[in-house]
This record gives C-alpha cells, structure tokens and sequence, in this order.
C-alpha cells in the first residue's frame, strides 16, 4: 500500500508541480502585459511548452499506472466512472468561466481568464487521458497479444506526437512527421474501434444504459473541446498547448465512443466476438457428436482421447495459448494430450500445480496471470526446455461432473493477464460438456451392454418358460395355475405329472429370487424327473430328492416343496411337505377346509442323516367335488396396508367360500380377494396358486 | 425398515442382537457377521431375534449356511426371545427341528452352560 502510494505521487506530484510553474509563468507574463511590455523575469516560449508536455506525459504515466493497479470493474460501472469524470470536469470549468465573467475589472479579468485557462488545461488533460486509459480497459476485454502490441504502439505515438510539439522543433520535416504520427495514430485508433467486443457481452438493460452514457459521453467530448476552442482558440495564437498535443487522445476518445454507440445501436459485426461464439457452438457441436460417432467401433479410451484433442484444440483457439495440454488416466496409467509442449515439460508444470491444488482443494479452476510472482507456480529452469519459451500466465482447470473427475486442462500463454472473463466461461462451458460427453458416452455403453443382458434374460425367460410344463389335462381332474415372477425370472415350480398310476403334483420355492432361483428351479427339475418313474413311496421319494438337491445347491439356499401322490385307481393321496407352506383341502361332502400341514423340513437344509421320521405323511380320501389349493408364499405373505400378512388361515377361509367354483374360478376369485387385501394392482412377490378340483 | 446387528462379548458366548427386518439385501451383513466371529473362533453364537420383525428365505438361508459350519467346528447357534411370526416362519420350514430355540434370554445361558 506504501509502495503503491509512494508511485502514486511519484507522478502526481511532478505533473502538478508542471502545472503550478505553468501557471506561475503564465501569471507573470500577463502581468508583463499590464505593465507594458516589461517582464518581471523573461521566460523563454520553449520552457512553456516543455513544461506543458512534461506535464502531459507525467498525467499519461501517472493514468498508465492507476489503470494498472485499480480492481477490474464491470462494463456498465466503468462507463459511469469516466461520465462522472468528465461532468465533474464540465462543472468545474464551467465554475472558473462564470467567475471569470464576474470579475470585470481589466487586471482580475486577465487574471481569472489565466486560471480559467490553465484550470480548462488541468482537467481537460486529465479527463482525456484519464478516458484513455478507462477505454484501454474496455478493449481489453479480451486480451490477445496482437491488441497489446497494439495499444503499445498507440502510447508511444501519442508520447512522440507530444514531444515533437515542442516549437523549436518547428520545421517543415517536423510538421510532415507529426502528420505522419498523427495518421498513424488514427489506424491505431481505427484497429481498436473495430475490435469493441465488450458489446455483445451486454444486456438488453446493461445496453440501453451504456448507450445513454456514452452519448452523454460523447456530448461531454464536444462541448468541452469547443469551450475550450472557442474561448482560447480566438485569443491566443498558441492554440495548440490545448488542442493539438492531445489529438490522438481526443480522436481516440470521441471516435471510440461514436463507435460503441454504433456497435450498441445496431449490433454491428465488429469484432472477432461473433467468431468466439462460432467457435464455441462448432467446438460443442463436435464433443457431442464425437459420443455416437462410428457409434462403438471404438473403445471409451479413444473416445475420450479424441473428446480431450477437440477439448483442447478449441480452448487454445478462443484463447490464443501458446501451448496447451490435457493430462488423464487410463487403467492408472499418466496419458497426455498435447499441443506445443513437451510432455516432460507438462510433466513438470504438473508437478507445480499440484502443490498449488493443495491449497485449493475446494475450487474447481484457477488462473494465474503473472507466474513471475507467484514462486509457488514458479518452475524453475524451464527456459532450457522450452525453447526458450517464457510462460507467463496459466490456467488450470478439472475437467469433471459432480461425480467423477476425468482429467486436468492447463493453457499456458507466454504474455501477462492471457485470459479473460469470457474466454474462460467459454473455457469452462467447453470442459463441463466434454465431461458430459465422456460421461454419457459411459451411459451409452452401459444402456447398450443392459440390452444385450436384457436379450440375454429374455432367452433365460424363454428357457423356463419351458421348463414349467403347460397345465395338462388330467383325466377326471379340473386344474388350474397362476403364475407370475417378480422379476423377469422367478424361483417358483410346479409340475403336475400323470403315470401309468399315480398323478404326482409338486409345488415348489427356491430361496432368493431372480437369476440364482431361476438356475436352481432348473436344477431341482432335473433332479425330478428322472424319480417320477421309480414308483418310489413318498418318503422315499423326499430323501433321494434331497440327496440329489445338496449336490447342486450351495449352503445359504434351500428348496421347500409340497408333493401330493395321488393314486388313479384307489384316489388315496398320500402328501408330503417339505418346509412349504400348507396344503388347503376342500372336503366336499362335510364341507370344510382342512390346512394340512404336516411335520417336514425344507430340502437342503440337512445334508447328513435326514430320517424318514423328519417328515409326516399325510393320506386321505379324494372325493368328487373335493378341492385342493396348492400356492407358494408369495400369496400367504401378502401384506395389507397395516403390514399384516394374508396368512394361512383368511386364505383357507376364502378358499372354503369359492371351492363350489371352478378350479379357474376359484383362482379368479382368491386373486381378487388378495388385491383387495393388500389395495394394490400387482404382488410384488414370486407366486404360483393352483387349484385342483375333482370331477 | 433396515437391519441394525448388534454384537455383545458375553463370557462364555457372542450374542447377536438382531433389530428390524432381514431381506435379501441385510442377510448378507448377517452373513457377513457370522463368518466374522467365526474366524475369530467364536463358537457359541446367540441370535437375539427380541426386535426381528421380518425374516425372508434369503435370511433364513445366511443362517443355514453357517450353522452347519458351527456345529461341525464344535460350535453352537441358539435363536432365542422369537417372536410368534418368526417362530412360525422356523416351524413351517421345519427348522425348529434342527436349530436351537428357545424361549427367552435366561434359557440361553442355561444352554450354553450345559
């Protein structure tokens, strides 16, 4: 702050001092002609004229350096400032004008017209080049190398067109130089006004409001010049200690403005912004078409390889980096993409931002504008490998979505304050989609790879399709079954199979659900089928199925089962349950509904020593009209809305209800009932009911 | 409702206190849990069932595929403090027959002394 001070009236405090001493010269010459013709102290013209331009250039300097120092302001607020700069100016002229007029005695009226004239002098300079170096701001809104070398050139030619306005310079060769200077200057000026880009980053109020105060602006440029023309350009033959050694400034000030109201006004193409904006859109355009081109030929890698080259070729255009690269992973490995830069290079700089991330640990991008103070990003001895290349400002960004990080963008310019507000919002827009684009390339397999397990599960589905036999036709028997999974396969099983003899009907659950119980549904069917044609008795029957069941299932499922023999000639039904939930039987002639639930153990449960005492063997008599409900827990466990289950007990209930139906009635009938219980559409469960009824 | 499995270091054996419902996704923490002690050579498990609300087939079967392990090593798993749905959940499988139930805590130190 000391320093900054110290600077400060490094330069303020000479060009006042320039200007006290004009004044005082002035003062006394004035009195010289009061005193006809007879000079306190002669004072040669050139000493005026040197002290004019040292004041000039001092206030030049003095503008340089606070417009380096001041905090960026916003478009809008930086036309208020130098509005209200140059309104002030008005006044305060205008202030020494009037009190000029008021004092009419011939000694104060010269007297004031001095210090009117010098006052005019003070500010006028002041409010140019203050404007200057407030416009310098607007047209570096972006900054490219060309427009500094530019604006470089212009502050020398304005620093020559002053010095060479010195009179005893005065030649024909100089005058045809100052021409020169002076033409130059307006190219200069012509280059910048038609590179005003800050325009269309504006908003429709932002706009109307920067138009106003330009055109005060503008108003504020003429009147004062032609206040100052008329009152001195008339009366003093040294017209040019006001007019023509601030020339460039004043084209420069009044034409920029005249421009920015144009470019405001109509939305004229102007600038390379419009190219921006293309670049972005193309650039775009191309990261989200690189997700479906030559849609999978290639793998993620490539792609994201070729999303990170169009990344960063695009980010380098819109921000003129000298170089630039992307640093990712692949399976844990470093990969690089690079351009204008050595990778042991971008090894390097890596390293640096890395201990820079540290402390940063929470943003997501940062910018450095001169590496040369900043030690931390310091890199030492790099010149040596980079050709002597001197980077200056960096910019380092993730690029990432909210859940992954994929890789690290870093643009490197060789010139100070490389980048821009905007540029880097477009910097940031282009990262954020190529993230998205990588991401969703990642969803993209992910959907292509779920349909192909989808078409994979179909052909499962098919598959057990098959395996549930369809309902036969059994002589002197009404069946009916009703299936469903909860997911695409289910665990559930029923076979229903007539031999010379017996009928057998097996209702069966694997544990779980979905694939596993699909696969052990398939298993426990084949260990079936080859023991329906042993006539086996039906605890031999439930002990080899068992036997057979421990060999295929690991330890953590299990099988339960109800198995009903019924013989043809004599209709005894011997039954059997292993670990199922409960046999409903109608008996017709008493009319009542038995839950039979004899002793048993789910299969797979015991490897070792599973005795016949285990299960209890349940015969009865079927009659006709007698109704047998076989189903799995998927119907007993409903739940209702207090979370009470179905149970076996309502179900038994019901099922006495409808058993004068039909078999496929009666199934009808309970399913309606179950959704009435539970108040939804669907059960979210396994089930199988089926409902055997003797003609 | 998810499972919260609660592990207490009694002096002759590891209580389980089970609380909430075991589904097919929890049973693999109950799994888990099991296998757990067991590597540390804890034998004599007791499975608190005082606040089980639910227990599906994929629950059951996390028990049934360590409880052979137990009991080969030695070992032994007691179900206690059951509450009347999950009992008949055991009973209807049948498995009242193989494993170890009993009614409430105190039974549970008598087991295990014997």
């Amino acid at each position: 702050m000391l320093r900054f001070v110290r600077k400060y009236y490094l330069y303020f405090l000479p060009s006042l001092i320039c200007w006290l001493v004009l004044l005082t010269i002035q003062l006394q010459q004035s009195l010289f002609d009061l005193n006809k013709g007879k000079y306190f102290l002669f004072i040669p013209q050139y000493v005026n004229q040197i002290l004019l331009i040292a004041f000039y250039i001092l206030s030049l300097e003095l503008a340089n350096f606070i417009v380096k120092k001041e905090n960026k302001l916003s478009t809008v607020e930086v036309l208020w400032q130098i509005t209200a700069f140059g309104g002030t100016g008005i006044l305060i002229s205008v202030f020494f004008h009037c009190i000029q007029h008021i004092y009419i005695a011939n000694y104060s009226s010269l007297f004031w017209q001095i210090l009117d004239k010098n006052i005019g002098l003070l500010v006028a300079g002041y409010f140019f080049i203050a404007l200057t170096f407030v416009f310098r701001q607007l047209i570096f809104f972006r900054t490219t190398k060309r427009k500094i070398r530019a604006w470089n050139f212009f502050y020398l030619i304005i620093v020559l067109h002053l010095l060479f306005f010195v009179s005893f310079y005065d030649s024909p060769w100089i005058n045809a130089l100052k021409i020169i200077l002076f033409i130059m200057s307006l190219l200069f000026i012509f280059y910048m006004v038609f590179h005003i880009e800050w325009g269309a980053y504006l908003k429709v109020q932002e706009k109307l409001v920067s138009i106003v105060l330009l055109v005060v602006l503008c108003i504020v440029i003429i009147t004062y010049s032609s206040f100052i023309n008329n009152k001195y350009f008339n009366n003093f033959d040294h017209y040019w200690e006001f007019q023509f050694p601030l020339l460039p400034i004043y084209m420069f000030a009044f034409l920029y403005s005249i421009f920015s109201i144009l470019v405001l006004g109509f939305s004229l193409p102007t600038s390379s912004i419009y190219e921006l904006r293309e670049l972005e859109n193309k650039a775009i355009y191309a990261i989200n078409r690189s997700i479906l081109k030559d849609k999978l030929n290639y793998d993620s890698h490539q792609h994201k390889h070729q999303v990170f080259q169009i990344l960063l070729d695009n980010s380098m255009k819109c921000s003129s980096a000298k170089s630039g690269f992307i640093k990712f992973y692949k399976n844990n490995q470093v990969q690089w993409v690079l351009t204008n830069i050595k990778e042991t290079v971008a090894q390097l700089m890596c390293d640096t931002i890395n201990r820079y991330w540290k402390f940063q640990s929470n943003k997501k991008e940062f910018f450095v504008g001169d590496l040369n103070r900043l030690s931390l990003l310091k890199v030492k001895n790099i010149q040596e490998i980079t050709n002597g290349i001197e980077y200056l400002s960096l910019f380092a960004i993730h690029i990432q979505t909210e859940s992954q990080k994929y890789g690290q963008l870093v643009l490197l310019w060789d010139y100070r304050n490389a980048l821009e507000i905007e540029i880097k919002s477009v910097i940031l827009m282009l990262c954020e989609q190529a993230a998205i684009a990588i991401e969703n390339r990642g969803l993209f397999e992910n959907s292509i790879e779920l349909a192909r397990s989808q078409q994979k599960l179909k052909i499962a589905k098919d598959f057990q399709d098959t395996i549930l036999s369809a309902c036969p036709n059994v002589n002197s028997f009404d069946i009916h079954v009703s299936i469903q999974e909860a997911d695409v396969l289910g665990g559930d099983y029923y076979e229903i199979l007539e031999t010379e003899s017996t009928i057998y009907v097996v209702i069966a659950d694997v544990s779980g659900k979905g694939i596993s119980s699909a696969f052990y549904m398939a298993e426990l069917k084949g260990c079936l089928q080859p023991m329906f044609a042993l006539s086996l008795s039906p605890h031999e029957f439930i002990i080899n199925l068992n036997h057979a069941i421990t060999r295929c299932l690991p330890p953590n499922h299990f099988i339960t089962m109800n198995l009903l023999m019924i013989d043809k000639k004599t209709m005894e039904a011997n039954f059997i349950r292993a670990g199922h939930p409960p046999l409903l039987f109608y008996e017709a002639a008493s009319k009542q509904t038995h839950i039979l639930q004899p002793l048993g153990i789910g299969l797979n449960l015991i490897k070792k020593g599973l005795f016949k005492e285990r299960f209890h063997l349940h015969s009865f008599h079927l009659n006709k009209g007698d109704t047998l409900l076989f189903y799995t827990d998927g119907i007993s466990e409903v739940r209702n809305d207090k979370n009470e289950e179905l149970g076996n007990e309502l179900l038994a209930e019901w099922f006495g209800i409808f058993s004068e139906l039909s078999a496929a009635e009666i199934n009808y009938s309970i399913m309606e009932q179950i959704m009435a219980f539970s108040n939804q559409q669907k059960i979210n469960d396994d089930y199988t009911l089926l409902t055997m009824k003797v003609l | 409702m998810k499972l919260s499995i609660q592990v207490i270091e009694e002096e002759t054996y590891v209580s389980l206190n089970l609380k909430g419902e075991i589904d097919a996704s929890s049973s693999i923490h109950v799994q888990e849990t099991l296998q757990e002690l067991l590597e540390n050579g804890k034998k004599h498990i007791h499975v608190n069932c005082e606040e089980l609300d639910y227990i599906s087939s994929a629950g059951l079967g996390a028990f049934m595929a360590l409880a052979e392990e137990i009991q080969s090593s030695n070992g032994n798993i007691v179900f206690s403090n059951m509450k009347p749905k999950i009992l008949n959940v055991f009973q209807l499988l049948g498995l009242d027959q193989i494993m170890n139930i009993v009614e409430n805590s105190q039974q549970v130190v008598t087991f295990f002394q014997k």
